[in-house]
């Protein structure tokens, strides 16, 4: 018999205790009741010693119950033969995920892992396969499931610790995959890792197959000294010859130690800016503004870093700064419409900056086919879709990857015309009047629109009345938000490249207080750019994360060379704009260098912040039981064991023993407690109170 | 100090037998004609013409009662008197203190109902010889009291059954109490365990024996009280006064042996001063023991008495 925890034996030493209870010391609350006191002298209990064990089997059974609990609590299990496991238990079938995320790249850590993972494999017996596998966001295996210690240890000394963040679902559902697949008779997921993040994990239990045994092994539990810079975000001002923009760059100590007088650099294009010396304790954050930088003309790369610490991949943050880009939208508002007509919209378009709006005001009969030359959205505030050349022009404006949003109004009724179809209901309704003010009821938080408003306290979207708005029938337009009565309030429909809205109440004041609520302007922003497909050009992209080439290069353009992706350190690649999506693996400013565009652009690429933290991962929320909830499925959990395993090859887990001596000791105390009682001469009251 | 010795006793005798009887009464007619038969005497002793004595003939006297014999011996006027009209008072005092709650066993009596079943025997065998029984019960203070009469023997026996252990002591309070309600002389019977100093004791006794009543004193105790058993070191707690202690027996019997010894002889010579019986009881030993010893003291009793009575005849013939 084998046992997890052994040193949980030393607890036997409890045994003496009830025997030198026994012989030295009385039971605080024994008493004798006796008629009279006046004969008897006083003796000190405490100086008291029993003559001899009184009751040997009370003692006994008392004795073996602490016995058989502290062998529970020690885990025995029952040992399979030396020959191996695979001649009692059947072959063993093991998945070996380790953690190749960039937090492994602390102090030591990796090389824990590696001692961990190489006790793995000495535990392995004959006909055991283990899979190799190495994961951070994603996860791959390092070989075909092998016995074999050489090409394991061989597969074990390549990985090394990357940029990436960590996804353990990813890794299990792989694991569950490569398990499934096996006929082995035991299945068995071991995950090494340092099992720490800078949040909590919002991935859901992967499912594992049922029987398997899922141990965890933590390792690299000593301080570490970390000083990542967490975020950096740019504040724009604009001036006459352009704009400046100001770096805040969010720093964070997310070791255990404190740190003092640590220096945080900015560096521009390659350039020395700035400076600043920061001190935090561990788990604390501070912001810093470094002096303003001007990007009047082209875009500015750059990058923030903090001195070299135990965890350097989270040193540095970069950054591109490009030039204000302006979205251009066309307003079609019903004619005669007044200075004030639309004024909630505009304003919340005039103060965009991120990017700018550039308003343009048409009716229906001042809109002229070139106005959708240069627009990026447009809208028609209560205005019908146009019908003849106008509206095949806007049509094709829309399917050639302009933005369409529509919202009615009391102008609106009536139906849609034919060059419409796809980009709007087939019908619109009456204009239903709620007398009590409705409110939005069901929204697609899921949706690009509406993602921000999802935590508590982004928005509260449910706090606009809607007096009136039209029934629309759905037809095979996307409802994005629906009133409280169920009738679609925001819907949505693809053309071509473009996409179309469509608001069913106004944009204004008229039918809704909409334009009052605090969410208006973020609302109306969202709406735009996701209508217009708005990309700011120069999007922070994580490490692990894929990019689609397309989004990139601009596909048919006419070019002798084909378009190069540069990456940090130089590496280039080439796209094709309807290639396989592009993996971002390092971190740092990649180039797209297309001979079809004007300028290079950048993005920059960083690791994920969050992956480095104090926050410990629940290992037991990683993987769920199967459904028939088979107790076989087990977790152990032990930062201890990762270094026994490594060089206690012999120990092995086999069938568990805690329950039935559990029981036993359960069944003893039970017997201990009524001989105790019924056993003539234990109760030592005479009296008959 | 007369120590009782355990006899073969019939089985009804028997305390622990005894405990199993619901009924006191039942319980005490039990013992009583148990016990007579175990004397091969007429089980109503006193109810008999036997003739006990003479005495000198006083105004009011039946004259039928003269001894014309006697007188035409002795030229004097002497009435005979028989065994039943020779009856007495008979006042049972009983200490139902709590620290006579107590049982070292759960095989044996309490002392508290070894006196109750003492008490009611010593009640129906007193009502049996014709005399007339009275009850006291007292702890701190006086319980319950049945004045001496013929027809209170049921009473006292109700008392009794309806007596629980109460707390405090105060047998020299329910002496003098006691002794200052009987209108007439005549045996007291005293039950209890004497937990005072000796002096106290002899006091309580005192102020009855001070009015000329004939007492016996049946002094119970547990044999736990008399040698400590082999217990571990504990609590030990005062069934009177709640007092704790610890106490360790195995050192503390050999002393503990010793007092009590002691206490019993001093309480035993105080008692033998006042010329008062003392009977040391053990709860495990057979009421029939304790009524041999009532009828030997209420026979010696007696005696005493008609002798008095002769002296005080011969006194007054001889004037």
């Amino acid at each position: 018999m084998g046992f997890l925890a052994p040193a949980l034996l030393a607890g036997c030493l409890a045994v003496a205790v009830p025997i030198w209870l026994h012989l030295t010391r009385r039971p605080p609350d024994r008493r004798q009741a006796f008629p009279s006191l006046m004969f008897l002298d006083e003796a000190p209990l405490h100086a008291t010693r029993r003559r001899s064990i009184r009751d040997p089997l009370l003692l006994a059974l008392r004795v073996l119950a602490i016995v058989l609990l502290v062998a529970a609590f020690s885990r025995p299990y029952l040992p399979l033969p030396s020959g191996g496991r695979g001649e009692v238990g059947g072959v063993r079938e093991v998945v070996l995920l380790l953690d190749r995320s960039y937090s492994m790249g602390a102090a030591d850590r990796m090389a824990e892992a590696r001692t961990a993972a190489s006790g793995i494999f000495a535990e392995l017996g004959e006909g055991d396969r283990l899979t190799l596998v190495a994961f951070d966001g994603a996860a791959r295996a390092l070989g075909p499931a092998t016995r074999d210690v050489a090409a394991l240890s061989a597969a074990l000394d390549s990985v090394a610790p990357g940029e990436g963040g960590t996804s353990y679902a990813t890794a299990l559902r792989l694991a569950e995959s490569i398990l499934s697949a096996s006929p082995g008779p035991r299945r068995e997921v071991v995950i090494v890792s340092d099992f720490v993040a800078g949040a909590p994990s919002a991935e859901a239990p992967v499912a594992l197959p049922e029987g398997t045994l899922l141990r965890t092994l933590a390792v690299g539990a000593g301080p570490i000294d970390d000083l990542a810079v967490a975020d950096v975000s740019l504040r724009r001002a604009g001036f006459a010859a352009g704009e400046r923009v100001r770096v805040l760059a969010r720093v964070r100590n997310s070791g255990h130690v404190p740190v003092e007088g640590r220096a945080v650099a900015l560096t521009l294009d390659g350039a020395p800016v700035a400076s600043e010396a920061v001190s935090l304790e561990p788990g604390a954050a501070t912001t810093i503004e470094f002096p303003a930088f001007s990007v009047a003309s082209g875009a500015a790369s750059g990058v923030v870093r903090v001195d070299a610490d135990d965890l350097p991949a989270n040193d540095r943050r970069y950054f591109v700064a490009e030039p204000r880009r302006v979205l251009d939208v066309l307003i079609v508002e019903p004619d005669g419409s007044g200075p004030r007509r639309g004024i909630h919209l505009r304003r919340a378009l005039e103060l965009g900056r991120s990017p700018s709006f550039a308003l343009r005001r048409r009716t229906p009969r001042s809109l002229r086919a070139e106005d959708f030359r240069e627009a990026g959205v447009v809208i028609l505030d209560e205005v019908p879709f146009p019908e003849g050349e106008t509206g095949a022009r806007l049509r094709s404006f829309v399917e050639g990857g302009g933005g369409l949003l529509t919202a009615f109004g009391d102008r609106s009724g009536g139906g849609v015309p034919e060059v419409a179809r796809g980009l709007l209901p087939a019908g619109v309704g009456r204009a239903v009047s709620r007398a009590e003010g409705g409110s939005l009821g069901r929204l697609e938080y899921g949706h690009p629109v509406f993602s921000a408003f999802r935590d508590p306290g982004s928005g509260d979207l449910g706090a606009a009345r809607i007096e009136r708005y039209r029934r629309v029938d759905e037809g095979g337009m996307r409802v994005l938000a629906r009133f409280d009565d169920g009738f679609p309030a925001l819907l949505e429909a693809e053309a071509g490249l473009g996409r179309s809205l469509l608001w069913t109440s106004t944009l204004g004041d008229a039918w809704n207080d909409l334009p009052l609520q605090p969410v208006y302007l973020p609302l109306l922003h969202r709406l735009l750019l996701h209508a217009a497909a708005w990309n700011d050009g120069s999007p922070e992209r994580l490490v692990g994360s894929s990019v689609d080439p397309s989004s990139l290069v601009a596909s048919g353009a006419p070019r002798e060379d084909p378009p190069v992706l540069v990456l940090p350190g130089n590496t280039r690649r080439e796209l094709d704009a309807g290639g396989a999506p592009v993996s971002l693996e390092r971190a740092g400013v990649y180039e797209i260098r297309d001979p079809a565009a004007a300028e290079v652009s950048r993005f920059a690429v960083n690791v994920d912040a969050e992956e480095a933290g104090a926050t410990a991962v629940d290992t037991a929320a990683l993987a769920s039981a199967p459904a028939d909830g088979d107790p076989d499925v087990a977790r152990q959990e032990d930062e201890a064991e990762a270094e026994a395993l490594a060089g206690a090859a012999d120990r092995e887990p086999g069938r568990p023993l805690w329950w039935p001596l559990l029981l036993a000791a359960g069944v003893l105390f039970l017997l201990e407690s009524v001989l105790s009682n019924v056993r003539p001469g234990r109760s030592m009251i005479g009296g008959t109170r | 100090m007369s120590v009782a010795r355990p006899a073969p006793a019939a089985p009804m005798l028997d305390p622990v037998i005894l405990a199993s009887i619901g009924s006191l009464e039942l319980l005490a007619r039990g013992v009583v004609e148990g016990f007579l038969a175990g004397l091969h005497r007429a089980p109503h002793l006193g109810t008999s013409l036997d003739f006990a004595e003479h005495r000198p003939y006083h105004a009011g006297d039946d004259v039928r009662r003269v001894d014309w014999r006697l007188y035409g011996r002795t030229d004097r006027h002497y009435v005979r008197l028989f065994e039943a009209e020779t009856n007495a008072d008979v006042t049972l005092l009983v200490d139902v203190s709590r620290s006579m709650d107590f049982r070292g066993s759960p095989d044996r009596l309490t002392k508290f109902d070894y006196a109750r079943f003492l008490a009611a025997s010593l009640a129906y065998l007193a009502a049996t010889q014709r005399d007339r029984v009275g009850l006291t019960t007292f702890a701190s203070e006086v319980i319950e009291t049945v004045p001496p009469a013929a027809r209170h023997r049921d009473t006292v026996l109700r008392a009794l059954e309806r007596a629980t252990p109460e707390p405090g002591s105060g047998l020299a309070d329910a002496a003098e109490r006691t002794g200052a309600a009987l209108r007439r002389r005549g045996m007291v019977a005293v039950i209890g365990d004497f937990y005072e100093p000796p002096a106290r004791v002899a006091r309580a006794f005192e102020a009855l024996r001070e009015r000329g009543h004939d007492v016996i004193a049946f002094h119970v105790l547990d044999p736990w009280e008399r040698r400590l058993p082999e217990l571990d070191a504990m609590l030990f707690e005062d069934l009177e006064t709640g007092e704790r202690r610890p106490v360790d027996p195995a050192r503390a019997a050999a002393a503990f042996g010793r007092r009590v010894d002691e206490h019993v002889r001093a309480i035993s010579a105080e008692l033998l001063a006042l010329r008062v019986d003392h009977v040391l009881l053990d709860t495990a030993t057979p009421l029939g023991v304790a009524l041999a010893r009532w009828l030997a003291h209420r026979r010696a009793a007696l005696r005493r008495r008609s002798a008095a009575g002769r002296a005080s005849a011969g006194g007054r013939g001889r004037r």
